[in-house]
């Protein structure tokens, strides 16, 4: 039994409700209510989760507490084509899956951060999140062009999308809330418009469908 | 004039680019029989981008409450909040000029004079390189370029007072077994122009 302690507002969140729906897992979900309710760092939340951070996923009494580590979780646990998180495709693959998670982490602390900031109000140096938002970007925009070039469609050169994908997209696709423009950026629209179409592709507030 | 807006491979199937020239905002669609769209990025409804919007392959759709652009007029085909009334016929986008030449797309604020880089003859198969957004003037660009030597047809696409995209192509194109080092050699020429002005000018 697999239960999600999930905000809608949480874009860590929604890289788990979006491989959750992409796999089709049977779930429950109890809602935290972080804003305004500061709900993670209840008593009763803390003893789930130390950090109070959202997303928790129980998974039959197994507590996972960080979104990078829950999409690993599901895509060993659920995923029969072992392609969200390809153990067989090597070493030099798990290294760059990895590599980008913690990349999805530096969009989180700039694009994320900006994004709160402005729709949540939660403090922040906004001009410094922006401004490295769009360094960060611009990685990503060059990564996905040359990987274009080349016929490689998703973050890792492989035919498929892996949870790297998922890491950062949340964070890519809502940071136009922090006031950041993907205008400049169209290999990563592109990367997006193919993410929006994958089976199983779920929305959140702020996310529209590729229609 | 002429400016490049976007590159061939910015407009795949199915896809709405966003583009900005001289601070007025695109939205470019490739529609499925091949005509490409340029058109102010705002539905006329609520003021939308439609470069948010989905591009059913004939017409393009705003999110917001689902007006309808048709292909080439891009007059308003369908109105939800009204099925069964036709949208009047002075619904309609405002339309820019369009040419697709040399692997870009090409386009102006005004009806333009002659053709779009008229430099090249038509048959000579060009390399199109990645485009290289600058947070600075299209001059202080075009400036820095013109004291390299680069072996590349390049433009400076305006974007706004203060934003450009280096945009330049190979002519002819390279062999294919050294296409993907041009594209890194020019991609690393073009972002060190760009990385020495942005420091200069603190907008990095």
């Amino acid at each position: 039994m697999i239960t999600l302690y999930d905000d809608v507002l949480s874009a860590n969140a929604y890289q788990v409700r979006l491989l959750l729906s992409m796999l089709a897992i049977e779930h429950t979900t109890t809602f935290v209510e972080t804003t305004p309710g500061r709900e993670q760092f209840s008593p009763w939340f803390r003893g789930l989760a130390p950090l109070g951070g959202i997303p928790l996923l129980d998974a039959s009494g197994v507590l996972i507490h960080d979104s990078h580590a829950i999409l690993v979780y599901l895509a060993a646990a659920y995923d029969s084509s072992k392609s969200w998180y390809p153990v067989a495709a090597g070493p030099a693959v798990l290294a760059a899956i990895t590599e980008w998670l913690d990349f999805g982490r530096r969009l989180c602390a700039t694009a994320g951060a900006a994004r709160l900031h402005d729709s949540l109000f939660q403090p922040t140096d906004i001009a410094a999140s922006r401004r490295n938002a769009g360094q960060l970007m611009r990685i990503l925009d060059e990564h996905l062009w040359f990987g274009e070039q080349q016929g490689d469609e998703w973050i890792c050169s492989l035919p498929h999308p892996t949870i790297a994908d998922l890491a950062c997209f949340p964070h890519i696709i809502l940071c136009e809330e922090g006031g950041i423009s993907r205008q400049e950026t169209p290999a990563i629209r592109r990367w997006c418009d193919r993410i929006k179409r994958l089976p199983g592709f779920v929305v959140m507030p702020g996310v529209f469908s590729a229609g | 004039m002429w400016y490049p807006i976007a590159a061939t491979q910015d407009l795949p199937f199915r896809h709405v680019y966003h583009a900005k020239l001289l601070g007025q905002e695109l939205a470019a669609w490739r529609a499925d029989d091949g005509f490409v769209n340029i058109w102010e990025n705002r539905c006329l409804h609520r003021g939308v981008r439609l470069s948010i919007g989905v591009n059913t392959g004939t017409e393009l759709k705003c999110q917001y409450h689902g007006w309808r652009y048709a292909n080439r007029t891009a007059g308003c085909t369908y109105i939800p909040a009204h099925p069964d009334r036709a949208p009047p016929r002075v619904i309609a986008n405002r339309i820019f000029p369009c040419a697709e030449r040399h692997g870009l797309i090409w386009s102006s604020l005004e009806p333009p004079a002659g053709e779009p880089g008229s430099i090249l003859a038509d048959a000579v198969e060009t390399l199109v390189l990645r485009g290289i957004a600058v947070h600075a003037p299209a001059a202080l660009v075009t400036h820095a370029l013109a004291k390299i030597q680069t072996g590349a047809v390049v433009f400076v696409q305006p974007v706004d007072t203060a934003n450009c995209v280096i945009r330049g192509i190979v002519a002819p194109a390279p062999a294919p077994d050294i296409r993907m080092r041009a594209l890194r050699h020019y991609n690393h020429l073009f972002s060190a122009v760009r990385d020495d002005i942005e420091r200069a000018a603190g907008t990095e």
